[in-house]
């Protein structure tokens, strides 16, 4: 039942994983002090920015979840890296990266610190920490269980340990020098084989036109397979909750406030290099949900000609009959598990290899992203700046250094650890969304507010984010609050209305904060004052 | 300093390694209770920590829901009676906006700060609304 994997796809997982280990490896001798490791000494040029935002962005994950989704619900899935990137890159690289660029910060909640006070740093450093842990846990365990599982019939619970100490490794010398170069491969490896698996899979359903028509005679719940908006009686994704929630709120919080994403164009050699790498990356994302979902939509046709053929070609625990208008159709039970049983059964020797290094690209390139910039945070907005707190001294370089590169193996024992508790959690993708929905609308009210609106100050921040994580909390727990089964797209859009107007009132209420200290860090000061561009220039290039 | 750098990776090949050859016959499917030692002891912990964290997600849902419903359900039914091809034009304009916003209204010199070579093709400008054209049709298309 399982693969048995030939020689040449042993060798080009073997050649690819040797590889991405020596390139990155190979970066740590750039690497002498907590700037190199942290912000690759800022020396990156756009394409790297642009490809490595990419595969960091990409795991394993989508991969699989969005493929499984699309199985589901057609390619309304696809929202997340349409309507949910390209819009809020832009935005993200003309709002938000110049002035977290030009005020050389490490991390957004430094920004924050900056901007607010150190309570909001503090408190926004541990939501992204306990974060990044989730989506690595996440991570690991997807691609163990679902994907080499079900392909290759492994111990999901080695391959954890595998792929934590490869990946581990690199990171934990090479940091984010080491993380962007190895994004560079595994770019290329990644949309290879996406690539090939969608000709296939078109080829095996005879072209879109062919595979279209045969989803839509199927009728009943396919029939909207080919709708991206949905209507608001759709329990997964209703065009408002996508719109508003996804469009506005959700993507412009993940692709602005979010560490793993903005890290690489902190580390960018010019303002320009950050801002197009931004846009780059948005355009390279518009072609995921090709390469992802379009493979989910080809599986329901695919699939019941693969069992007819072949009774035992998936077990019959797998999948359950559906009636449809063209008759009953076998539909997989696990969306989650679409990618792989479509790799299993369609890919000839060679591009199995090829494809299971993809998915190992996707997935090693979101460990060592989400590592490299959980360990900036760490170190940056909470180890550094206790120390600050409590009257100790700042770390030095090497301290720094050192410290960094102990969270990164701390936190990736842990994350292995703790994988398999999450054997429990069926269609993951909406899991990791639900995880963020809880406090990326408060993130986003009190980030945007803070650079838009000088009167803004730490009282109204800390909190709106407070109040505004913790009302999200208390929407999520309510069930049946909103008219989708995972309401994380109405929650965000919610929670960050409640968290803007609590902010404003609060700030209000409370005395402003000093001009000098928000000079250059709000947009008013810096696009109309001169002098504030000057500081900041001056600033950058010392 | 490097020579000890590299001990909290030793600690992770080590735990790891043990970690995941102290099992045997571990079925296809993962168990908590086949694993013994000092792992299997902090899994148990952990099932025990997620139950109970379960158990009080339940009982803040139930404080919260006659709060929370009476303000929701009117905006539900607001939203579900919103003419369903309005999702199509005011994402269009969602996409539109944004290229405008960058091409005419903010300033060029503020959106290619920081270039190094003053071209057309370094214009980010131009590359913002080429990259969003294909996503207008993708949503003409598929509406």
């Amino acid at each position: 039942m399982f693969v048995q994997l030939h020689w040449i796809d042993m060798l080009i997982i073997l050649v690819y994983m040797i590889g991405c280990f020596v390139i990155g490896l190979y970066t740590t001798k750039y690497i002498d002090n907590a700037g190199d490791f942290f912000l690759a000494g800022k020396s990156l040029p756009f394409w790297a920015v642009g490809f490595s935002i990419v595969v960091s962005d990409i795991g394993a994950t989508d991969f699989i979840g969005v493929a499984g989704n699309t199985y589901v619900n057609g390619v309304s899935a696809a929202n997340f890296d349409w309507l949910g990137s390209m819009p809020a890159m832009v935005f993200a690289a003309f709002v938000f990266v110049p002035y977290f660029w030009r005020s050389g910060v490490f991390t957004i909640p430094e920004f924050l610190g900056r901007r607010y006070n150190a309570a909001v740093q503090l408190l926004n450093a541990s939501i992204w920490i306990t974060v990044m842990l989730i989506s690595l846990i996440m991570m690991l365990w997807t691609t163990a269980d679902d994907l080499v599982r079900t392909m290759l019939g492994f111990d999901p619970y080695y391959t954890v340990w595998i792929m934590a100490v490869v990946t581990g490794i690199y990171t934990f010398s090479g940091g984010l020098s080491a993380v962007v170069m190895t994004d560079a491969v595994q770019l290329v490896v990644m949309y290879v084989s996406g690539l090939s698996l969608l000709a296939l899979s078109l080829w095996e359903v005879g072209g879109w036109s062919s595979m279209r028509a045969a989803i839509e005679s199927m009728g009943g719940q396919f029939s909207t397979h080919f709708t991206i908006l949905l209507p608001n009686t759709h329990s997964e994704f209703p065009w408002s909750g996508i719109v508003f929630g996804l469009g506005v709120v959700l993507a412009i919080a993940y692709m602005s406030g979010n560490q793993a994403i903005v890290h690489r164009t902190l580390g960018a050699r010019t303002e320009w290099d950050a801002k197009a790498g931004m846009l780059l990356g948005g355009f390279l994302k518009s072609f995921i949900p090709v390469m992802v979902a379009l493979p989910g939509l080809c599986a329901l046709v695919y699939l019941p000609h693969a069992i007819q053929n072949d009774p035992n070609a998936v077990p019959a625990e797998m999948y359950q009959m559906v009636d449809t208008e063209s008759g009953p159709v076998p539909v997989l039970n696990e969306r989650d598990r679409v990618v792989p049983t479509m790799m299993r059964l369609m890919l000839p020797p060679g591009l199995q290899g090829l494809m299971l290094a993809g998915l190992l690209a996707a997935l090693m390139s979101s460990i060592s992203g989400t590592l490299s910039s959980a360990s900036t945070i760490f170190v940056t907005d909470i180890y550094n700046r206790g120390r600050q707190l409590l009257g100790f001294k700042a770390l030095n370089e090497k301290s720094a250094l050192y410290w960094g590169r102990g969270f990164t193996a701390f936190l990736i024992i842990a994350s292995s650890l703790l994988a398999p508790q999450f054997d429990r959690v069926d269609g993951l993708y909406n899991f990791i969304q639900t995880v963020l929905s809880l406090f990326q609308g408060p993130t986003l009210a009190i980030l945007l507010l803070g650079i838009l609106w000088p009167r803004a100050n730490r009282w109204g921040a800390l909190t709106g984010l407070l109040l505004g994580v913790l009302f999200c909390f208390a929407m999520w727990c309510v069930p049946n609050l909103f008219p989708a089964e995972d309401p994380f797209l109405y929650i965000a859009m919610y929670s960050f209305l409640f968290a803007l107007v609590v902010t404003v009132v609060v700030s209000l209420l409370t005395p402003p904060e000093p001009e000098e200290k928000i000079r250059g860090l709000v947009w008013s000061s810096v696009v109309q004052d001169p002098a504030a561009q000057a500081a900041l220039n001056a600033r950058i290039e010392a | 300093m490097k020579r000890y750098a590299w001990y909290p990776l030793l600690l992770l090949a080590v735990t790891g390694a043990s970690s995941a050859f102290s099992q045997e016959n571990v079925p296809a499917h993962y168990g908590h209770e086949r694993v013994g030692g000092i792992l299997g002891a902090l899994l148990r912990i952990s099932d025990v920590i997620l139950n109970e964290w379960l158990a009080f997600l339940d009982w803040f849902g139930g404080l919260w829901a006659p709060v929370l419903a009476p303000i929701f359900a009117p905006l539900n039914r607001l939203l579900a009676s919103v003419y369903q091809p309005w999702a199509t034009v005011i994402t269009l304009a969602y996409f539109l906006g944004a290229m405008a916003w960058v091409a005419f209204i903010l300033k060029p010199s503020y959106v290619n700060n920081g270039r190094q070579h003053a071209a057309w093709y370094t214009d980010l400008r131009l590359w913002t609304a080429l990259s969003m054209l294909p996503h207008l049709f993708v949503y003409v298309y598929f509406r």
